[in-house]
């Protein structure tokens, strides 16, 4: 039997002979012993420890986070310690008393899309064996299975823990985590091959928080356990151990601040093939934050540091990568009037990553950035407008090294004229630009710019009439710097007005109709041989009509032209559109929903598509292709709740299709979707 | 609304807009090329697309490689590749998007002297509206003048199913799901070489 399962049985039977201990001790009833003075119940004092013992830890590391656990530690502990209770101001309210009630919940989930089809098992069983002692696990079961490429994908996460309030400050814990994956191709063939990762860790934590007076808290947790990991062909056995601190203090009134600490050690001893290791790695992250609120304005200042080194077995070699983060943030809120509002803000970071094997991956990247936002309101205008600048100097020890510049610009002014009429103007305008630092061997220094301008009109003249109307032009340029590269450096203008109406007939029926009308213009910079156009025309026409309270249809009318060509210069100097092509796609939809006895939804949808393509040459236009496809698609779902707690959510459709250009496979699709969770 | 407010609005959108100025001024190029490359086609259709992917890895063009994909792609691991990475999975494929694919596709340019891709389309979807995907075999050759494989030709295989959008007339990628080949390969996939080159 592996170690896992006599861990996992070492629990489980832990488990039951505390739930049976448990139950007979409060036998089961919604009577909860009576609370002691002085204790606090699960969730109290700051930074509430409850379940989090052995909290900051990383990732999926031991001492991972939350919900962690405990042993049956001495109960007699003197509970009444002053200086381990969460009792004075400050700490939050008592809550409500212990209802020691086992409610497992099971949740099976089942999709298919598209030839992948998933399973789902999630079961959750959460026990509080006593007002301080509480059970946590959890597993999960996913598999999947993928037709076409013929692959089986199987996840396990399997967990369970005990948490133990030994006081209101005190807590401790410990938890088992086991995950597996394996991925299989071919399944059943000669050549199946498997690919797997398995992990398995166990953790005891300890954790102690209290708020000791009003605007002084402290937190401190440390957590120690056991790793074992293989994947592909690495195996790694060991130990880890966490720490982590916080420290909340009110230095002056309205001036807070918090002091973090998070440590991490870790030794593992790694086998990959024939060669063996010892991989030790350590990692430290401190942060201080302070926040000041002064005659209604806010100032914030963020800093943090961490230092981590990692070892882990890299083709044959112990590979090391050592990161060095740090970071400062300093933000402003300023409201001079009451209807002005100024936010500025300053953001530096610097991140160094170093490798001993593959050095070509280090990177060392230093980025600072100013922005600042303005809100001005003024009757039935409003305007705000935010501004930032942004620099990034990468050092990649490689000819990637150089900086990068990123500014921005945008603004909004929303004006409204009356009850009926209504606007908006949005403007924008960014630039990235790159420079390297070794332009012979690297010549991708660019830069793109792009500005945008929209207009929105909102009209409604009747309750039963609205309409919208929406315009917008942009221009995006990219415009490479070297010679090398310059014959790519374009211009891409676009226009485009979109209005729309909506009309209300009676409760019953109602027309959307939609126009698109937009053009796009490219011009390349030293090649406007290459210049061309692309214009595009679209009406989509929605008509809903309710039948019968549970009938409901919407017939759909879809247009889309697009003809595009070359825009060159004549002899003349004047720029011409030559088309080149068209295309039409006209598209009719129905759709008809029913809703069977209030429970179930069906659907039924028929698509109609031709599609069509003409090539232009001189005066010819002959056509080119011309598509028809339809297709036919039937859908139930359901969504019910049952009394017990039981809830169904399902749904499986079949869509049946014939166009030229399709596999068999997708003339026929079926698609599902199953969620059922039961509480018990 | 007192005069004092008007005069902090208008200065303020004048220190805005005088700002504006200086930072959006794109440089001058240094001058036109000694040879135009056709290396991009408004990507009307989703083979335009793939033959712009095609065309700008040849080209090493990373402008181009950007204006393939969507602003919010990701790219999607194959499973066996992301286990097979360890410890390092999450530092190599979490979270990949759009200025990942860009970063790491010049860090490779920066590496390579000679790109050579080939795509053999496997199965695709109706285009008539506005999503669609291909499932396509590739096939991408690449001659190291640097890092770790420094005067090696390697070849990377495996299927990529490109999911694509149409935004207004032009059609990008916005999800890449990789894949190793069906038969076992020697050949890594192009989602380990992107894996070895994140920045």
């Amino acid at each position: 039997m592996k170690t896992s399962s006599h861990i996992a049985l070492l629990l489980v039977v832990l488990f039951a002979v505390v739930v049976t201990m448990g139950g007979a001790a409060y036998g089961q009833t919604a009577e909860p012993p009576p609370v002691e003075d002085g204790e606090a119940s699960d969730g109290e004092g700051a930074g509430a420890p409850g379940d989090t013992l052995g909290g900051g830890a990383p990732g999926d590391t031991l001492g991972a986070p939350a919900d962690s656990l405990a042993g049956n530690a001495p109960v007699a502990m003197n509970e009444h310690m002053e200086s381990f209770q969460n009792t004075g101001p400050g700490t939050r309210p008592r809550v409500a008393e212990l209802e020691p009630e086992f409610h497992p919940v099971y949740k099976l989930t089942y999709k298919r899309d598209e030839g992948i089809g998933t399973w789902g098992h999630d079961f959750t069983m959460n026990y509080p064996l006593s007002k301080k002692l509480k059970f946590n696990s959890s597993a999960s079961i996913t598999t999947k299975e993928d037709e076409i490429l013929n692959r089986e994908n199987r996840q396990e996460t399997w967990r369970a823990g005990l948490n133990y309030n030994l006081t209101g400050a005190v807590g401790m814990g410990v938890k088992f985590n086991r995950s597996y994956q394996i991925d299989t191709r071919n399944p059943g063939r000669p050549t199946e091959v498997e690919t797997s990762r398995e992990k398995e860790t166990m953790d005891f934590s300890t954790s102690y928080s209290k708020t000791h007076f009003s605007g002084f808290s402290t937190s401190l947790s440390a957590s120690a356990g056991i790793e074992r990991n293989d994947y592909a062909d690495i195996t790694s056995n060991g130990s880890t151990q966490n720490v982590s601190a916080t420290l909340g203090y009110e230095i002056v009134e309205n001036l807070d601040s918090t002091v973090s600490y998070t440590g991490r050690h870790s030794v593992l001893d790694s086998k990959q093939g024939d060669f063996e290791s010892t991989d030790e790695s350590v990692s430290h992250a401190l942060s201080a934050d302070f926040d000041y609120e002064w005659a209604g304005h806010l100032f914030k200042a963020d800093a943090r540091r961490s230092y981590s080194e990692t070892q882990y077995p890299k083709e044959g070699q112990t590979e090391q990568r050592d990161q060095e983060s740090e970071g400062l943030d300093f933000s402003t809120e300023f409201q001079p009037l009451a209807n002005l509002g100024m936010d500025f803000g300053y953001t530096y970071t610097r991140n160094q990553t170093y490798y001993i094997v593959e050095t070509t991956r280090d990177s060392d990247i230093r980025s600072r950035s100013v922005n600042g936002k303005l809100d001005y309101s003024l009757g039935a205008t409003t305007f705000s407008a935010q501004l930032s600048s942004k620099k990034d100097r990468s050092d990649q020890f490689s000819i990637q090294t150089g900086d990068t510049y990123s500014d921005s610009f945008g603004t909004t002014i929303m004006h409204t004229f009356n009850s009926k009429l209504s606007s908006t103007f949005r403007g924008s305008v960014s630039l990235l630009s790159f420079h390297y630092d070794d332009p012979e061997e690297n010549d991708q220094d660019r830069d793109l710019l792009n500005q945008e301008a929209t207009v929105t009109l909102s009209y409604k003249p009747r309750t039963d009439i609205s309409a919208d109307l929406l315009m917008r032009v942009k221009e995006s340029q990219l415009i490479y710097i070297r010679t090398s590269r310059t014959g790519d450096n374009k211009t891409t203008n676009t226009y485009s007005i979109q209005p729309s109406i909506r009309k209300v007939f009676s409760p019953t029926v109602s027309v959307d109709q939609k126009y698109e009308l937009s053009a796009d213009y490219f011009f390349y910079t030293f090649d406007t041989s290459s210049n061309s156009l692309i214009r595009n025309f679209g009406v989509t026409t929605d008509l809903t009509w309710r039948i019968m309270d549970r009938i409901n249809t919407t017939f759909t009318h879809r247009y889309r032209g697009q003809d595009e060509g070359s825009y060159v210069e004549g002899d003349d100097g004047i720029e011409r559109y030559g088309k080149s092509s068209e295309r039409d796609t006209h598209t009719l939809t129905i759709l008809v929903r029913y809703n069977l006895f209030g429970l179930v939804e069906l659907e039924v949808q028929q698509d109609y598509n031709v599609s069509m393509k003409w090539v232009l040459e001189g005066d010819t236009r002959r056509l080119s292709w011309e598509k028809h496809d339809t297709s036919l698609q039937g859908k139930a779902s359901i969504s019910h709740d049952l009394e017990n707690g039981t809830k169904l959510r399902a749904s499986v459709s079949r869509t049946l299709r014939d166009a030229p250009n399709i596999n068999e496979r997708q003339q026929d699709v079926w698609n599902a979707s199953i969620s059922l969770e039961r509480t018990f | 609304m007192n005069r004092r407010a008007h005069f902090i609005l208008i200065g303020l959108l004048a220190l805005l807009l005088s700002s504006a100025g200086c930072l959006f001024s794109p440089r001058d190029p240094d001058g036109p090329p000694d040879d135009v490359a056709d290396n991009w086609e408004t990507p009307v259709t989703t083979t335009i697309l793939r033959e712009n992917l095609k065309a700008a890895l040849e080209g090493e063009n990373i402008g181009n490689i950007s204006d393939c994909f969507t602003d919010d792609y990701v790219f999607e691991v194959d499973p066996s590749d992301y286990i097979d990475a360890g410890a390092e999975g999450d530092v190599r494929y979490a979270d990949w998007g759009k200025d990942d694919e860009t970063q790491a596709t010049q860090a490779i340019f920066a590496s390579a002297s000679d790109i050579n891709v080939t795509f053999i389309n496997v199965e695709s979807t109706d285009e008539s509206g506005d999503d669609m995907y291909r499932r396509e075999d590739y096939v991408l050759t690449i001659f190291w003048q640097s890092g770790q494989n420094i005067n090696e030709e390697i070849t990377y295989k495996g299927q990529a199913t490109l999911h694509m959008r149409r935004e207004q007339s032009s059609w990008a990628i916005y999800r890449w799901v990789d894949s190793r080949t069906v038969e076992p390969s020697e050949n890594e996939t192009w989602g380990v070489l992107r894996g070895d080159y994140r920045q």
